[in-house]
């Protein structure tokens, strides 16, 4: 009867368990998010390196404006559920604050677009980006640099996965 | 032998004594004019035929009495019929929560992966229809438009780049953007 007992109770935590994990991975998979990668970019006499994690820029650096550096290391990369209307807020290694707010999506050629408004800003000084409006597809990065930081240029490479 | 099958039958019944009125009189007067039918009946009728007979029937019922029997002690060892125990209904419930658990990660698995299915290539009409990446990836994507970018006082230069990937060895195919902002005097 104890052993019954034990044996039942398992499958009830396993249930739950399995409950659990289906609503959340169900929760998890909804939506979009927008995947926030900052690249820190500088000029160096020694040689240039490029961190490994940024697979897609060894291509981009033949043209402007990443041929003015030689040097690339990803400083941060977090990932954020993008919500139309409610804004993604990241505090960049700077001070400043980076916004975004998904304004909405459409459809065209078959292809789904993600309207979005970008802020750049500083508490008690005059925004660095006040207002950037851009329409782009799922998994095409878009960059926003020139913000000084140790010597070099920040790049803030923004990106929308479906 | 000579006597048909219906005959034989009716012989055989005839010994046994199974046959009545007319039936019996019209295999008695078969048994007195037919020498074979009379010989069929002796011999059902001989006593060897009877015990043999005896025993196998005797042997057959006490083989059916002792499946009877059977199943009928097996019978009160599970108890009477009876509601499902606290244990069963939990246990009945355990599995119907796992069963639906299981299928909501099927499902949410599904609909994930189904957003990365060749589904279909027709014009969508509504905004929040899913894009259809192997579709997209069949041809080219529409890249990043810039719409409106505001930072007063400050230069801004917009670079065209090509979109990272397999559409970056095509001159003609999409572009994505790099937006500069002058940042002078800054840290």
């Amino acid at each position: 009867m104890r052993r019954v007992l034990v044996a039942v109770l398992a499958a009830v935590l396993l249930a739950v368990l399995a409950g659990v994990g289906g609503i959340a991975l169900a929760a998890s998979t909804h939506g979009p998010s927008l995947e926030v990668s900052v690249i820190h970019a500088s000029q160096s006499d020694a040689g240039g390196s490029i961190d490994p994690r940024l697979k897609d820029l060894p291509q981009l650096t033949r043209d402007q404006p990443f041929v003015r550096y030689n040097v690339y290391k990803l400083l941060d990369r977090r990932s954020f559920p993008l919500d139309v209307g409610k804004a993604v807020t990241y505090g960049i290694v700077d001070g400043r604050t980076l916004q975004v707010t998904l304004a909405g999506t459409s459809v065209d050629k078959n292809e789904k677009r993600y309207q979005m408004g970008a802020q750049i800003g500083e508490p008690g000084k005059e925004a660095f980006l006040k207002s950037l409006q851009v329409t782009a597809s799922a998994n095409e990065p878009f960059f926003i640099g020139g913000q000084s930081y140790q010597g070099g240029t920040l790049f803030l490479e923004l990106v929308v996965r479906p | 032998m000579s006597l048909s099958r219906e005959t034989m039958m009716d012989l055989m019944a005839f010994a046994d004594g199974e046959l009545e009125g007319e039936d019996r009189a019209r295999v008695e007067r078969l048994v007195a004019e037919n020498s074979e039918a009379r010989s069929v009946v002796d011999a059902m009728r001989s006593p060897a035929i009877g015990e043999w007979l005896e025993g196998e029937m005797a042997e057959r019922a006490a083989a059916a009495d002792g499946i009877a029997g059977a199943v009928m002690a097996k019978l009160p060892a599970r108890g009477p019929a009876r509601g499902r125990s606290p244990v069963a209904v939990i246990s009945i419930g355990a599995a119907l929560a796992l069963a639906a658990g299981v299928a909501l990660i099927l499902r949410s698995r599904g609909e994930s992966s189904e957003s990365h299915a060749p589904v279909a290539s027709v014009e969508l009409p509504s905004v929040d229809t899913q894009v259809l990446p192997i579709v997209a990836a069949q041809r080219p994507t529409q890249g990043v438009e810039v719409d409106e970018v505001d930072s007063p006082s400050r230069g801004i230069s917009v670079f065209e780049i090509p979109v990272p990937g397999a559409a970056a060895a095509n001159a003609n195919g999409p572009s994505s953007v790099v937006i500069m902002i002058e940042d002078e005097g800054k840290k």
